[in-house]
């Protein structure tokens, strides 16, 4: 089997909406931070802490909707506890951030331990998915619909979060403050708009689309938790929004572009590659992604000087 | 009391205000989980002074956190926040080993070409995100993390390629040569001969970072950049030489940990060092005197989260929410912030009102 067997079937289409989905939720919430002027890597910790509680939420209601909620309020919470210290207490980003993921790396195992004894998986808790829904139509569509169709109900609420995401940001009086704080704070302050309060909502927007990323990695991705299950997938989200300039249509691009590199990283197993190899794709694609990006950058600014 | 007395002392203060709340929160939760809470709260605080062993897992606990800490406080201190220091130890750790499995060499020697060799491959580890940023102006946060993912990939590559001895019955690689293996220096312990090394790199690092013109450069750039390259201070120098040292004495780290600790390298994922190399500086506020009583503060409470997930039903990742706490208080600029304001306004006026007095 070659590799373009592998890549040119509907599989691997429906598989990389199947990837991005978690990635995208993150990078879009990366990309509302980051144009509030905050640069947040505390996501991977909110998708760890929005995973376990969906697993807790689900486990405890009975009820799909329950567990997700129960995933975006906690998600929520811990991202207020950063808006305050970050804004409030005035502490250092980079350094909260990283405190926050370790102590959600290890609270998460600390809870799971708890409630149900194991300190790897929750598979003996018994929690819900997310279910998978057929678009009626497009699920007709030879290729297509085999792509786009049965997908989780997490993945278009991903996709219909980025037109919600462009929305805010580009069309709304509450995007114009957003963008403006990010800015240039001091410009904002001038003109009556509190810069703290505009990055607490920015920072509750993050906490939410964190949160239904974490919810869609152990309700949907796979239907357990398992210890440091988001495996940098905050961070690559963080490269995301970077590489999509902060841009909605962007950071949803480049998302798709992890997506397809994470997808590949699982499908290529098959081929005798060595695995360290292809397990690295999603990594050195950010860095690659980043280099072409900033050369595209610099390349455009030459041209401009050019011209004057 | 000087203003600058006074501001060194409630650094100090927050510092222990942010250990006691942190120990309170320890409490409650402790008492929320376990079933016999007394002992429990007993055997995390006093439990690492009750054997000489669990004295020793403290020190040795201590020292890799010395050799990341110490390469966190000169790398930061150029405002260049580079996260590559988990990979660094890590691949230290590796190109060490392939030394001292690979070559002969006599006793003395041999060590010391591991590390060295540890040392180099970090310091190349570390001038990637530095070369990325000077470049391309690519920030080195999202760099630093995508790297330690690669270098981990790419070291269990070469282990399951290159380096494993497949009699060994685990993944690890064959074992070191004798001469390879640092000493133990304590009887009854597992201290070895990496704490002197690593005694040596903290008080390198002070000497380099406070007392010399090249540290004074890579404070004043991160202090305000501009001004270094105003004043002629070539900045992509500093930065890349800067990162580059930070690597080496992380990489040496993870070199020094292994011939220490280990008879082969059995690393599956990079071990916490770097992430708490981070915190470490964070807490000695990027001074290496201070880093050894924070790293030693931050093995004993790892110690104790371990013997009470073997005594008690609660599990040692309690030592995580702790850690979370601290870093998050100490990093607080406000936390306290009114306190410091009212003690400087006093001494102010003390001082004012001698000033009148005479």
């Amino acid at each position: 089997m070659n590799v373009f067997d592998i890549i040119f079937t509907t599989d691997f289409g429906y598989m990389i909406f199947r990837v991005t989905t978690p990635i995208l939720f993150t990078a879009l919430g990366a990309m509302i931070s980051r144009r509030a002027g905050i640069m947040n890597i505390s996501l991977e910790g909110l998708m760890l802490v929005g995973a376990l509680f969906g697993v807790i939420g689900s486990t405890y209601s009975q009820s799909v909707i329950v567990g997700v909620l129960t995933a975006v309020v906690a998600s929520l919470l811990l991202s207020l506890i950063f808006a305050y210290f970050v804004l409030k207490l005035k502490s250092d980003l980079i350094l909260t951030g990283i405190a926050l993921n370790l102590a959600a790396s290890g609270g998460t195992v600390f809870l799971l331990s708890i409630l149900c004894g194991d300190k790897g998986v929750s598979t003996s808790m018994n929690s819900l998915v997310v279910p998978n829904i057929e678009i009626p139509l497009i699920k007709d569509i030879p290729v297509l619909g085999e792509i786009i169709s049965g997908h989780n109900v997490l993945t278009y609420v991903s996709l219909l979060c980025v037109v919600i995401v462009y929305l805010l940001i580009n069309k709304s009086p509450m995007g114009l403050r957003i963008r403006s704080v990010g800015e240039n704070p001091d410009a904002a302050e001038s003109v009556g708009i509190s810069v703290i309060k505009t990055r607490f909502i920015a920072l509750i927007f993050t906490g939410i689309l964190g949160g239904l990323g974490g919810a869609y990695m152990s309700m949907g991705y796979v239907s357990w938790f398992a210890r440091d299950m988001a495996a940098g997938r905050g961070y690559m989200a963080l490269a995301a929004q970077n590489l999509g300039n902060g841009t909605p249509i962007g950071t949803f691009l480049s998302s798709f572009i992890f997506g397809i590199a994470d997808a590949l990283s699982s499908t290529l197993q098959v081929l005798s590659l060595p695995a360290e190899f292809i397990q690295m794709i999603p990594y050195v694609t950010t860095i690659v992604g980043l280099i072409l990006y900033a050369m595209n950058r610099k390349h455009k600014a030459n041209k401009l000087r050019a011209r004057l | 009391m000087s203003v600058k007395r006074i501001e060194k002392i409630m650094d100090i203060a927050k510092t222990l205000v942010a250990v006691l709340i942190s120990f309170a929160i320890t409490i409650l939760l402790i008492c929320l989980v376990s079933s016999t809470p007394g002992e429990t709260i007993r055997d995390f605080f006093l439990g690492p002074f009750d054997t000489v062993r669990r004295m020793g897992n403290i020190i040795e606990m201590a020292i890799p956190i010395l050799f990341t800490s110490c390469a966190i406080c000169i790398m930061y201190s150029t405002g260049h926040i580079n996260m590559g220091t988990s990979g660094c130890f890590y691949i230290g750790g590796l190109s060490g080993s392939a030394i001292a499995f690979g070559f002969q060499s006599i006793s003395g020697l041999h060590p010391v070409l591991c590390l060295i060799f540890g040392g180099l491959i970090g310091a190349l580890t570390a001038a990637i995100p530095a070369v990325l940023r000077i470049k391309w102006d690519i920030n080195e946060i999202v760099s630093s993390l995508m790297i330690n993912y690669i270098v981990q990939y790419l070291g269990a590559y070469l282990l399951r390629n290159f380096m494993l001895d497949p009699t060994a019955g685990f993944n690890a690689s064959i074992a070191y040569e004798e001469t390879a293996k640092l000493p133990t220096i304590i009887s009854g312990t597992r201290i070895h001969f990496g704490l002197i090394i690593a005694i040596a790199v903290v008080v390198f690092s002070y000497v380099f970072l406070k007392k010399t013109k090249w540290g004074y450069q890579i404070r004043m750039m991160g202090y305000n950049d501009r001004f270094a390259v105003y004043s002629g201070m070539g900045v992509t120098g500093i930065l890349l030489s800067s990162q580059m040292i930070g690597g080496f004495l992380a990489g040496m780290g993870g070199a020094t940990e292994v011939l220490g600790m280990y008879n082969r390298f059995e690393w599956a994922a990079a071990p916490t060092a770097g992430f708490d190399g981070i915190m470490v500086a964070a807490i000695a506020h990027r001074n290496p005197v201070m880093v050894p009583i924070a790293a030693l503060f931050l093995a004993y409470i790892r110690v104790g989260a371990d013997v009470i997930s073997r005594t008690s039903d609660v599990p040692a990742e309690i030592v995580s929410i702790i850690q979370g706490v601290i870093i998050m208080l100490v990093g607080a600029q406000m936390f306290l912030s009114k306190l410091r304001h009212r003690e400087i306004v006093k001494a102010s006026a003390r001082e004012l009102a001698k000033e009148e007095s005479k």
